[in-house]
């Protein structure tokens, strides 16, 4: 008899599988980064519409700051651009714009028309940097630490939801602990 | 089997080329049916299947031990593609990580396994129901043994780029065929007649099938060769001793796409093989461009041609793709015998008849053993 | 265009990263060292998995991003590097996913022994039925020749 239910118990195993399958269908193309806790790629760009301009990562070290991979052809890029938007308004964390394979004319024509939220805007023209970074997709939006390492990614369309929950919080902790250790040493 | 192939590829669980129309909210009800189909025969299973062995009794050596080899490696074989498949779910699922699972795994897990079931078949052909002995198997089977070993060697020594697993192929291959056909002749002289049944034909066929089908995948998939190149008119490329001259293109109008069509003359040793005449097509709706491969089919290879992209403004230089795949009929071909044969076989009119006390397991063939 | 080509190619669009209004690549063909350079792109190139298209490999995968990555794998190639530092340098920015061969490390140490495991199981199982089969014809009467003619 035992024997018997074992391909009924294997079926039913198989079917909690599928179940799980069915609920994160629509995520499944997301990939995680391999990139997180470990040192953003290091860059050297120059800066958008500014021939003469070049940033790089070591310029960013000591301070947190974000990472926001757009295009001006990139529909998406342009639905989430009022939360970028708000997110500078609040003048919480330093944000890079990575305009990545796109014409200079292009990245700065759509920055004049919906707005620059952006610190500082960098450009990728043949994409090396947004390779480096894993970026397959975009919009993608990286939090580096004041070390330079990555320590969280978004994929797609950032929503406040996002932006409060995971990026705030965690730049708070990263301006505390930089105060303690200023007020420690 | 057939309701998870429609689940997986309907209900978006699994990324693949043959997923289409992916909609999670059809898969639930799919998975939904799946789960009360097949649960409740499973359930009936536990719960009513006799536990009496069926049939009668069979020693090790035997045809019938042959045949549950054969079915137990192709369970196996099923249980991987299986396995393979939902393991990036699996893994997925327990938290450790996004992984692929490709062709690499199944194409090296199925070649594998095909060995045990290649090395078999012959012994298989030749053993007697219930009772047989492995050195009357292995004596009738020498000379078709030596004989795949020779053909091996001859391919090794013709084509020694192939590799030593393309000459296993070849050897496996030409192992079953030989087998397959050297019973033919046995039975013939045992019954002394020109004619054998139509189930040990329908046998052959399938067997012979799985064959030409190993010396095809083996010869085709070491042998190909595929080149990207940029060409001009008057551009000649030569592969395995074909020539490809390209003449240029010209615009040529279809019912519904224009395209540029490019001619190509093929030469073997000065004689003109044949012409090819792909096509890069732009179709009007909706606008998409697709490129029409021209090949030229044959039984020991096929060679074709397929147009890339103008490389330059006038459209005289073009990015072409040329490919020679040797044999690579025969993995059709090899496929098509094993499907007349299984067809032949399942028509076989025992299985139409009514059984009687007497008769032994449904598994009996006619044909005279030594 | 293939109908499974055409739905990933809509549903990449949500993610805009293939805009077909940017600058078109030109598929010049690539230029190799050796016969041998050339067999490692292609087996590289189709054992990579394509992250935009991911139903497709390296290879064949139309994305623009494919079309970036081919071009890396060549010149990582023209610059002498082995297919394990390709394969690795992909791995390091995509994660496994990106390789069709599942590599062997402990979250796929199941994947690759299940079906070595699997056979075992079934080659005892086959045992211990055939030898329940072989004493059943031991003890059974003598009264049907094995060849089963009819």
């Amino acid at each position: 008899m035992s024997s018997r239910i074992v391909p009924l118990l294997g079926f039913l195993l198989l079917v909690v599988l599928l179940m799980f399958g069915l609920n994160i269908a629509d995520q499944k193309t997301n990939l995680p980064s391999p990139l997180i806790n470990k040192p953003a790629p290091a860059f050297d760009l120059q800066v958008l519409a500014k021939p003469g301009e070049r940033m790089s990562k070591e310029s960013l070290l000591g301070k947190p700051y974000l990472v926001n991979f757009w295009g001006s052809w990139c529909v998406t890029c342009r639905a989430e651009h009022p939360v970028v938007t708000q997110l500078a308004k609040l003048d919480a964390v330093y944000i890079v714009g990575l305009n990545f394979r796109d014409e200079t004319e292009d990245a700065v024509a759509w920055l004049q028309k919906w707005g620059d939220p952006y610190d500082v805007s960098l450009s990728d023209f043949d994409g090396r940097v947004s390779i480096d970074f894993g970026v397959y997709a975009a919009p993608e939006t990286f939090l580096v630490d004041p070390a330079g390492t990555i320590v969280f990614k978004h994929l797609g369309q950032l929503t406040w939801e996002i932006v409060e929950n995971e990026i705030l919080p965690r730049v708070a902790k990263m301006d505390a602990n930089s105060s303690n250790k200023g007020t420690g040493s | 089997m057939s309701l998870l192939g429609t689940f997986l590829v309907r209900s978006g669980v699994l990324t693949s080329v043959h997923a289409f129309a992916s909609d999670p909210t059809r898969g639930i009800f799919i998975l939904i049916y799946l789960a009360v189909v097949v649960g409740t025969s499973l359930t009936l299973y536990a719960i009513r299947a006799p536990k009496m062995i069926q049939g009668g009794g069979f020693a090790g050596t035997s045809r019938e031990s042959f045949l549950l080899l054969n079915n137990l490696v192709f369970v196996v074989m099923t249980a991987m593609v299986l396995t393979g498949t939902l393991y990036p779910l699996l893994i997925d699922a327990l938290g450790a990580g996004k992984i692929s699972v490709g062709p690499p795994y199944f194409g090296l897990l199925f070649s594998w396994l095909l060995v045990p079931i290649v090395l078999a078949i012959p012994f298989g052909i030749y053993s007697r129901w219930q009772q047989d002995s492995g050195s009357r198997l292995a004596g009738l089977l020498r000379l078709p043994f030596l004989l795949a070993l020779a053909v091996g060697a001859g391919a090794w020594v013709m084509q020694p780029e192939i590799g030593l697993i393309a000459v296993a192929g070849v050897a496996g291959g030409a192992w079953v065929i030989l087998g397959s056909i050297f019973y033919v002749v046995h039975l013939m002289k045992k019954r002394n007649s020109p004619t054998i049944p139509a189930s040990v034909l329908a046998m052959t066929l399938a067997h012979v099938g799985l064959g030409v089908f190993l010396v095809g995948v083996s010869l085709t998939s070491t042998l190909s060769s595929e080149k990207h190149l940029r060409m001009e008119a008057g551009d000649k490329y030569e592969a395995a001793g074909y020539t490809f001259e390209f003449l240029g293109t010209s615009k040529v109008q279809g019912p519904n796409y224009t395209a540029d069509e490019g001619e190509f003359i093929v030469t073997r040793n000065g004689q003109e093989v044949t012409r090819l005449y792909p096509q890069k097509r732009q179709y009007s709706q909706p606008g998409n461009s697709m490129t029409e491969a021209a090949i030229d089919p044959g039984f020991t290879r096929d060679l074709y041609v397929s147009l890339g992209e103008p490389l330059d403004q006038d459209g005289r230089a073009w990015a072409v793709r040329v490919y020679h795949k040797p044999f690579i009929r025969w993995i059709w071909l090899g496929s098509i015998f094993m499907l007349a044969g299984g067809m032949l076989a399942a028509g076989n009119k025992r299985y139409r008849r009514k059984m009687t006390a007497k008769e032994p397991a449904l598994g009996a063939t006619e044909e005279v053993t030594a | 265009m293939k109908p499974a080509n055409f739905i990933v190619l809509v549903l990449t669009m949500t993610l805009s990263i293939a805009a077909l209004a940017q600058r078109a690549p030109v598929q010049e063909p690539m230029i190799f060292e050796n016969p041998q350079q050339e067999e490692r792109f292609k087996q590289l190139t189709s054992e990579l998995r394509c992250t935009v298209c991911q139903n497709q490999n390296l290879a064949d995968s139309d994305a623009q991003l494919a079309h970036d990555l081919r071009a890396q794998v060549h010149e990582m190639l023209l610059a002498g590097k082995s297919d394990d530092e390709i394969k690795q340098f992909m791995v390091d920015r995509y994660g496994d996913f990106v390789l069709y061969r599942p590599p062997v490390q402990e979250n796929t140490l199941l994947l690759w022994l299940a079906p070595i495991v699997l056979l075992l199981i079934g080659v005892i199982i086959l045992r211990v039925n055939i030898k329940k089969r072989a004493a059943l014809l031991a003890s059974a009467p003598n009264d049907e020749s094995g060849d089963g003619t009819s």
